[in-house]
């Protein structure tokens, strides 16, 4: 949704700049400057159709390769209807259709995917291409058209057992054996209908005799079916649209993405190096692509890893999201998960390797995560600056998902039919869904991590795209790019890029006898700064297509470079002070040395996991926020467990407590000898609050009498709000840590709230510790602003609510999540700062009567979704400083201080009961709603008669939802900093934001601790996060595997790609640090511990 | 099929220049059918569940109703103090006022209330009152009738606004409770059980929701002597081995307002009527049969919504107290992974069987005025490609209602049969209680 105001700005920047339109970079050549003239028709009628054929509208693919060996980018282009083409590249950007004399358009129904493999080792490259559609006859099998060397091919697919007779979408040659010949890896696509599947019924496991998914290995030039023992799925819920070869854990072996569409989820198959693959995926990937289209698989930002991008179906534009996108519900994806098919989501994927068998899933962060319809992408080097940019070919030539059709429409269409007919009548059902273009995307990379909208790409034409091929079609040094269109011409693009001022070398590998174009190899460009770049070479690319072989390296202004290039056997040339702009030959015959194994990223020394140190598994009941309030997008009832570290029986030794979940019980665990050691003493008091959410503690003095008692706090959503079980308690120490609770109840008799911060200190200067207790949310109610509570303490551990004298402004301020008191100013008292959703991070000075809130701090105005504060003197100059964690950037929802998030909060339909909608600020200024018509409809009935269709829906923004009176009496809260951040201290309350490495952003931070762990006299950062109890509709935010930031002083913090050994899954929720030890709190899971060297 | 043929009564009406053909017009009972009719049709677009569409039909009759009522020579018996909270609606002062088009407008204002495609009413109002006009009615007799008409409306939806609709709507969604025997969402849609706060809309003449308590469903058990797995058996078996005119039970009864169909990312939808549209249908079908005028066209149709209104209520309290998995879930789980039921199983619990209650209800109201053994042919689906079907009386339609579900395997017959004994229950108290004629 964010895209949409994107979208528009960049529509008014490059409105303002058109005078430099001679910056386009790929011009679009017409057929009678290029000779290619193809165009992948479509017609239908009652028999073949979309409603018989599901992939109808899959379009055809393109491949690119020199099959003459003039050294020119030959042109093959598949259509589904009609003939398949062949294009000679007669240099100078001139093509010549040799489709006939070349006998190689085939004489299948239907085509799809297409590859050019030199499959006889003639050094010839021939051409694969794969067949489908046809629903009765046998007229679907793949053919394989064998290069005869003389411009013309002979289809041969069944001497070499090629002639598959799946629904095949593409098939990808590699050598997954390393014996030195290819294999080959054929997609089908099931033939099952889908509305036939019973989700319960999970058939992954059962091999599908028919069609399915083949693994087939090359046993001197006959393919062998080895699907089965190789491991590889075949099943009737395989709906294979990509197939995505390399080696994605720089083993050197290549391993294999599978994209699936529909309901099954997508497929990772790690090589295990003596003929098998083990399919890894839900262990290495949290949050995948729903209906997963293409995908394609290279290294975005230049760190030696492959990254893994895949495509699907989420709108980028807002009018197009409210009337064609629906998302699963809560129960649909539990039920999903339950069966599984894993966290599968409707939006593209950016699968960033973290080099350790790990992905985190970062499409939202960097910007590329909604495309609409989309089919292929390529990850490339457009312009030739270094690092890969984005190609996503987009549409689909009826809007099949448009929800005024299914709704309202398509019934009348049917009903028409069924009393007429007595059948339905599918050419009028179709004629009449919808039928628009959307343009295809290119993104340019920014900084290997986030992309922005390539505006004057010249590659965004509206459009019916499938498949696409990149490849130096006039060997310039740049890559041109082919795109196949459905029922359009096919759109030629070349790129018209300089290539004197920006530099690039293009490889020409030479394998050895059996595999002649080096399939596998991987190159590597060593910068002059140390830094390098790297490619695998893998032709089969995006969807149904193959690229040019020979890889191609941007390389800005740089003139000379070392080159390294590991071959398939693992065999090395090492090249040295190359020159730029040149296609340099290199022959593996000539390679002279063996690689090792690389190994980007030694294991750390830093943390040890440690196991058994805190034997604790947090439970967290079962309670859906979604069924009670149907606007909010996020859980507040899963934000446990918070830990409690300090000496409650006075050994010296730090006591550790884990407060309950609803229903699982409050823990002491005491330190002794053997370590961390429950201690059931409290388990009868403790038993009293087992139905209430423990959702913070605290341990401090509140009776003066030298020993810590315990502050226990209530909240999450759970409860009634008239329970009163929300009630806060006060237990008092007997001085062994045995505890007994007071009567008072708190923060007070009146108010029973959800307790999201309590934190204890001498408010009033008087010798006793006094408390600050901040209200989370109103159960029921996500949105109502909450109270913060200033509790004053008469020496005795007897409070009272003082927050009138003391601070009237703590009413109705705010969703507090967390508090800290600090004597920030240094005048010898203890100031507040308050953070939380919808706030600032808020700082109250302490005059010695009363707080003072002062309005000019920057800080106030970094409205968030503050989750922690934590506190450390970062650059040692004596006072503290803030890290506060946020809900981050890897979201779909963004915010800024133009561009705020709103809450508008009302009973807006006077039922009774109150609701949040949430909004985005769109570039006209306007709010628009993140609701889908159908959710705010299930919220308010009565906005059904005010937009009784999709299509009335579409355009409406905030004021036409509501009316003037409405929106006057709404409460409105904002947001417009979503970033984890750092305030740096400079005294007399003034902060300065300091700006985090960007993998900080990849999560919501729940956790942040810090020590020296490092031992170089500087405090440095743990932080971890994650929610994954959010709506299917936004997400679940999952990208985190624990933060290590590195101070590296003058405030310059230093991300660490696997933490240096700080690796944790799930849900972290709090980290404390005894000794030389981390102990990480998860929400749903056990307890981590990590030893460090003090 | 009734609009077409009333634009034909306009067209051969408009062509003769009789000055009070209004008033035949008025006094025919196809105009208030018509009225039906339009409700009909914008209910099945719009989409209802059935026990909303239940709500939708009721309060606009009862509306008409009350204003034909109100006639001085009425043989009428008033609804307030009948109906639970409903207060006397104001008289008419003005002799003006032709009763049945002010019943017609106050059914026709409450609709537009209730409906969400207020476009569709309008076009359907519109085209009735043009043609009214064109035959001569006289612009006094229409402002009169009409503001009597949305007096009583007024006074209607003021009351029906207090039935705790609205309240219910933002009222928690189910929790899905994980254990076998209970309800969890079903294939292919997985939608989330429909209205599980019905139970606390006002009812009409029922005490309360939990009135007639059906007794309990029979304890789920897997165990292969229970009477539970029979009867879950049965249900296989009987779909496995399904005769044509089972099929054809089932799927002439099926009665689902919205269903999906799944071609991978291409869909189509077919809407059809809801159960209670499908009564409402056969009051037609017997109104025009018996030849009954128009006070006693709305009488009928006054008696068979409030029926239906009740018996979704006492329905819905039992589905969301025994929260009963529906066979096709233990099926699948436990006897056969790739069963289908012949229906699309719907989005609620199964015990009771709704079609069961509020069928058997509703042919108890039929029965009430028309009688035993009134044969009828059943051409209510006709128009969603359906065939006809002939029943002896309206027992015997709701009894093949009943048992269809079976047939169609979403159903045990646990569910049909105590279903029947609901619905009778509530059919007998309702038709005990609510006098209609004086």
């Amino acid at each position: 949704m964010n895209r949409f105001w994107i979208l528009c700005l960049s529509a008014i920047v490059f409105i303002s700049c058109k005078k430099d339109s001679n910056n386009i970079l790929y011009e679009l050549l017409d057929k009678t400057q290029s000779g290619i003239d193809f165009e992948n028709n479509l017609s239908y009628n009652q028999d073949f159709n979309v409603y018989k054929y599901r992939n109808y509208y899959n379009g055809g693919g393109v491949a690119m390769g020199d099959i003459n060996n003039d050294g020119l980018i030959d042109v093959y282009l598949t259509a589904n209807q009609k003939k398949n083409k062949l294009y000679l590249n007669k240099g100078d950007f001139k093509f010549e259709d040799i489709s006939e004399f070349s006998n190689s358009s085939g004489q299948k129904a239907w085509s799809t995917g297409v590859t050019m493999v030199d499959i006889n080792n003639d050094g010839f490259l021939d051409i694969y291409v794969c067949n489908s559609g046809d629903i009765k006859g046998d007229n679907k099998q793949n053919e394989l058209f064998i290069n005869n060397g003389d411009l013309t091919f002979t289809e041969s697919a069944k001497n070499y057992n090629l002639d598959d007779l799946g629904y095949s979408t593409h098939a990808a040659f590699f050598d997954y054996d390393k014996d030195g010949d290819l294999d080959v890896y054929i997609l089908n696509n099931s033939y099952q209908a889908i509305g036939t599947f019973n989700l319960r019924r999970n058939e992954r496991p059962k091999r599908d005799d028919l069609g399915g998914d083949k693994l087939m290995e090359n046993r001197d030039g006959q393919f062998v079916d080895v699907t089965e023992e190789a491991g590889i799925y075949g099943s009737v819920i395989g709906f294979g649209l990509g197939v995505t070869i390399g080696d994605v854990n720089n083993d050197g072996w290549e391993d294999i993405f599978i994209s699936n569409d529909f309901f099954e989820r997508d497929y990772l198959y790690i090589n295990q190096k003596n003929g098998s693959f083990n399919e890894d995926l839900t262990s290495q990937m949290n949050s995948i692509s729903g209906a997963s289209m293409g995908a394609d698989m290279s290294d975005i930002d230049n760190d030696g890893f492959n990254d893994i991008f895949v495509t699907e179906m989420l709108p980028s534009e807002y009018s197009r999201l409210k009337t064609v996108t629906t998302f699963e519900d809560w129960n649909k994806y539990q039920y999903m998960i339950k069966n599984g098919y894993h966290h599968q989501f409707t939006r593209n994927m950016l699968h960033y390797n973290n080099g350790n068998n790990s992905f985190s899933e970062i499409g939202r962060f960097s910007g590329v995560d909604a495309s609409d319809w989309s089919w292929g992408a390529l990850i490339y080097d457009m312009d030739n600056d270094g690092f890969k940019d984005l190609f996503i070919s987009n549409g689909i030539y009826r809007d099949l998902t448009n929800q005024d059709y299914l709704q309202y429409i398509s019934n009348e269409e049917v009903i028409r039919s069924m009393v007429v007919d007595k059948k339905v009548n599918y050419k009028n059902l179709i004629d009449i869904i919808p039928s628009n273009k959307v343009k295809n995307h290119a993104y340019k990379n920014q900084d290997g991590l986030k992309f922005k909208s390539f505006d004057d790409s010249g590659l965004q034409t509206p459009s019916f795209s499938n498949g696409s091929a990149y490849g130096d079609l006039d060997n310039d040094g740049d890559l041109d790019l082919i795109v196949n269109n459905v029922n359009m011409p096919v759109f030629v693009y070349k790129n018209t890029l300089d290539t004197v001022s920006s530099n690039f070398i293009k490889i020409d590998l030479k394998g050895n006898a059996l595999n002649k174009f080096a399939i596998g190899s991987k190159v590597e460009v060593i910068l002059p700064d140390g830094n390098s770049l790297f490619q695998e070479v893998q032709p089969a690319r995006g969807f149904q297509s193959s690229v040019d072989i020979r890889p191609n390296f941007g390389l800005g202004n740089i003139e000379q470079f070392d080159l390294k290039v590991t071959w398939p056997d693992r065999s090395v040339t090492n090249l040295e002070n190359i020159k730029s702009n040149q296609i340099l030959k290199i022959y593996q015959s000539e390679s002279n040395i063996y690689n090792d194994i690389n190994n980007f990223y030694p294991l750390s020394n830093v943390f040890e996991n440690i196991d058994g140190i805190v034997d604790y598994n947090h439970k967290e009941n079962l309670f859906v926020d979604f069924n009670r309030e149907r606007l909010i997008y996020h859980m507040c009832s899963n934000e446990g467990p918070n830990l409690t570290l300090n000496d409650i029986n006075s050994d010296g030794k730090n006591d550790l407590l884990i407060p309950g979940s609803k229903g699982q019980l409050s823990v002491i665990y005491l330190s002794t000898e053997k370590g961390f050691t429950l201690d059931n003493r409290n388990n009868d008091t403790f038993k009293k609050y087992l139905n209430s959410e423990n959702t913070k503690s605290i341990f401090f003095d509140a009776d003066n009498d030298g020993d810590l008692d315990l502050y226990l706090a209530s909240g999450g959503s759970e409860l009634s709000p008239y329970s009163e079980l929300l009630y806060d308690t006060l237990l008092f120490n007997d001085g062994t840590g045995l505890f007994n609770p007071s009567i008072q109840k708190l923060p007070n008799s009146n108010n029973k709230i959800s307790t999201g911060a309590v934190i204890s200190a001498d408010i009033d200067n008087d010798g006793d510790l006094d408390l600050f207790v901040g209200e989370r949310i109103k159960i029921g109610r996500y949105g109502a602003p909450c109270s913060g509570y200033v509790l004053i303490n008469d020496g005795n551990g007897i409070f009272t609510d003082m927050t009138a004298k003391w601070a009237p402004f703590f009413k109705e301020m705010g969703l507090i999540t967390d508090a800290q008191f600090n004597d920030f100013d240094g005048d010898n008292d203890q100031d507040l700062i308050i953070a939380g959703e919808f706030m600032g991070i808020e700082i109250y000075e302490n005059d010695g009567n009363q707080f003072i809130k002062n309005l000019n701090l920057m800080n106030e105005d970094l409205k968030g979704w503050w989750n922690k504060l934590h506190l450390e003197d970062l650059d040692n100059d004596g006072d503290m400083d803030i890290i506060a964690g946020n809900h981050g950037e890897n979201s779909r929802f963004k915010a800024s201080m133009e561009r705020p998030i709103k809450l508008y909060y009302n009973d807006f339909d006077r039922n009774g009961s109150e609701e949040g909608v949430l909004t985005f600020n769109a570039s006209n200024g306007k709010d628009y709603p993140y609701a889908l018509r159908h959710n705010l409809i299930d919220q308010m009935k009565i906005l059904k008669k005010k937009f009784p269709n999709f299509e009335s829906f579409k355009d409406a923004d905030i004021s036409k939802i509501f009316n003037k009176d409405e929106l006057e009496n709404a409460t409105i809260s904002e947001v417009n900093n979503l970033q984890t951040t750092i305030l740096i201290n400079n005294g007399k309350l003034r902060f300065n934001k300091i700006t985090l490495p960007k993998e900080v952003q990849f999560s919501p931070i729940y956790a942040i601790n810090s020590a020296d762990f490092d031992n170089d006299g500087d405090k440095d950062i743990l932080m971890g996060g994650n929610l994954f109890n959010s709506k299917p509709e936004v997400g679940i935010y999952d990208a985190s595997y624990g933060i290590y930031l590195e101070n590296l002083g003058d405030n310059k913090f230093k991300y660490i790609k696997n933490g240096n050994g700080f690796f944790v899954k799930g849900e972290v929720r709090d980290i404390v640090i005894d000794e030389n030890f981390v102990i990480v709190a998860r929400n749903s899971d056990n307890i981590l511990t990590f030893k460090f060297n003090k | 099929m009734k609009n077409r043929y009333l634009i034909i009564l306009l067209i051969v009406v408009t062509g003769c220049q009789s000055n009070d053909k209004y008033k035949d017009s008025l006094n025919d009972p196809e105009t208030f059918q018509y009225a039906i009719k339009s409700l009909t049709d914008i209910i099945v677009y719009d989409i209802f569940s059935p026990p909303v569409a239940s709500r939708v039909y009721v309060y606009p009759t009862i509306a008409a109703y009350q204003v034909i009522q109100k006639q001085n020579d009425s043989t009428y018996l008033d609804l307030a103090g009948q109906l639970k909270g409903l207060d006397r609606v104001p008289d008419n002062k003005n002799e003006k006022v032709n009763y049945n088009l002010a019943a017609v407008h106050s059914f026709f204002t409450i609709s537009r209330k209730l409906i969400f495609s207020e476009d569709k009413l309008n076009n359907a109002q519109d085209k009735l009152y043009d043609k009214l006009r064109s035959e001569g009615l006289p612009r006094s007799v229409m402002n009169a009738s009409f503001e009597y008409g949305e007096l009583v409306a007024n006074h209607i939806m003021n009351w029906a606004n207090k039935d705790n609709y609205n309240q219910t709507r933002t009222f928690s969604k189910y929790t899905i409770r994980n254990e076998t025997e209970f309800w969890k969402p079903t294939p292919p849609d997985y939608m989330d059980g429909i209205e599980p706060h019905w139970r606390e809309i006002r009812t009409l003449v029922l005490d309360s929701a939990d009135h007639f308590i059906p007794k309990p469903p029979l304890e789920v058990s897997l165990n292969s002597n229970s009477e539970f797995n029979n009867q879950l058996m049965e249900v296989y078996n009987i779909v496995n081995e399904l005769n044509d005119d089972q099929a054809g039970i089932a799927k002439f009864w099926d009665c689902n307002p919205y269903l999906s169909h799944h071609r991978g990312h291409a869909m189509f939808a077919t809407k059809k009527i809801t159960p209670g549209g499908h009564w409402i249908g056969i009051t037609a079908i017997a109104t025009r049969k018996s030849n009954s005028d128009f006070a006693q066209t709305i009488n009928a149709y006054t008696n068979v919504s409030i029926s239906l209104f009740d018996a979704f209520i006492s329905c819905w309290d039992e589905k969301w107290r025994s929260l009963t998995v529906r066979p096709e879930t233990l099926i699948n789980e436990f006897v056969d992974e790739k069963w289908v039921p012949l229906l699309q199983t719907p989005p609620f619990p199964e015990y009771t069987s709704g079609h069961s209650v509020i069928s058997t209800a509703a042919a108890l109201s039929l029965t009430k005025i028309y009688g035993d053994n009134f044969d009828f042919v059943d051409t209510t689906e006709v128009e969603y490609g359906l065939p006809i079907r002939k029943f002896n009386s309206f027992i015997h339609a709701s009894e093949e209602a009943a048992i269809s579900r079976l047939y169609g395997g979403i159903h045990y017959r646990m569910a049909i049969d105590e279903g029947i004994i609901q619905g009778r229950k509530v059919g007998n108290y309702i038709n005990e209680k609510l006098r209609t004629i004086k």
